[in-house]
């Protein structure tokens, strides 16, 4: 019932939406702890990535290390404090670096494959 | 048998990715020096992650230098049934944006910045609304004063009374 008015949303003109945009951000970032100091840092971010879009280097992984960094930390020592340097010879930990291991190796045969298929390509397209 | 030539590929050094490897080498390297002066378990997480970080950022520098690589031009999309900005749309929007159109978006920016520090939120919210919407966005008097009066609302009504969040009070508070 509420789709059709909501998509409507994404019809209304950039600059309308700049200073609720803008007023929601510095909000946002000032409540976390009331202080103006965090709406730097905010604003350091932005600079940051600005310069991501500009560029071409990809945010995703900035936002992951973000958000996923604190609770590493916290799990790390975690695990430390309960298995001690035996965490390390865990099962499901071993499981998780095995996968990570197989990402790398099924991503690093597709881009040789990938670079092997080029100049095949090439050659085709080269008038007789 | 024609002689056919091969294009030749000119591999030019990416200045901004050469920037960015030196800087991460950097900061990483930076905060690598800082966490030896921690003790004990505090240093685990934040060596291994600056030593670790310094390490690909200085491995991105050197592999910049030896083995640039080719930066193809960004092209638009096709503007269309698709009205959504998408990332491509954006890259290219920075890309060939004009100085002017960089500088003027910018001061916008931190004028609205520094207004909501100096005069805080409920002061600077329906100004700086009433001058973008002016003299940036294009729209009539009536327009912009009813947009700023209907957020001011909002802003008052969900944070203050509310919600009853301290907003930035500003250097001279008023409310």
């Amino acid at each position: 019932m509420l789709l059709k008015p909501l998509t409507r949303l994404t019809h209304i003109s950039g600059p309308l939406l700049v200073p609720f945009l803008l007023l929601l951000l510095a909000i946002g970032a000032y409540s976390s702890s009331n202080s103006f100091a965090d709406v730097l840092v905010m604003l350091a971010f932005v600079v940051l990535g600005i310069g991501c879009l500009r560029w071409d280097w990809p945010r995703v992984p900035l936002l992951l290390g973000l958000v996923l960094g604190r609770i590493l930390e916290r799990y790390l020592f975690l695990s430390n404090s309960v298995f001690g340097s035996g965490w390390l010879l865990r099962p499901y930990f071993l499981g998780i670096v095995g996968a990570i291991v197989l990402v790398f190796v099924f991503h690093a045969r597709r881009v040789r494959r990938a670079k092997r298929s080029e100049p095949n390509r090439e050659k085709e397209e080269v008038p007789a | 048998m024609s002689d056919t030539a091969t294009p030749e590929v000119t591999r030019k050094i990416y200045l901004p990715d050469l920037v960015a490897g030196l800087l991460l080498t950097l900061v990483f390297g930076a905060a690598f020096i800082t966490a030896l002066g921690w003790n004990g378990k505090a240093a685990i997480f934040p060596l291994a992650v600056s030593g670790l970080g310094a390490l690909l950022g200085l491995a991105y520098f050197v592999r910049c230098v030896l083995r640039p690589g080719r930066r193809d031009a960004v092209q638009p999309t096709s503007v269309g049934d698709d009205d959504e900005d998408t990332d491509e749309d954006l890259q290219y929007a920075f890309e060939t944006a004009s100085g002017r159109e960089w500088a003027v978006a910018l001061a916008y920016v931190l004028a609205f910045f520094v207004a909501l520090y100096v005069l805080g939120l409920y002061l600077s919210a329906p100004l700086f609304t009433v001058a973008y919407l002016r003299h940036q966005a294009k729209v009539s008097w009536v327009v912009s004063v009813i947009y700023a009066v209907v957020l001011f609302a909002v802003l008052y009504l969900a944070f203050g009374v509310v919600l009853q969040l301290p907003m930035p009070p500003g250097l001279f508070p008023v409310l």
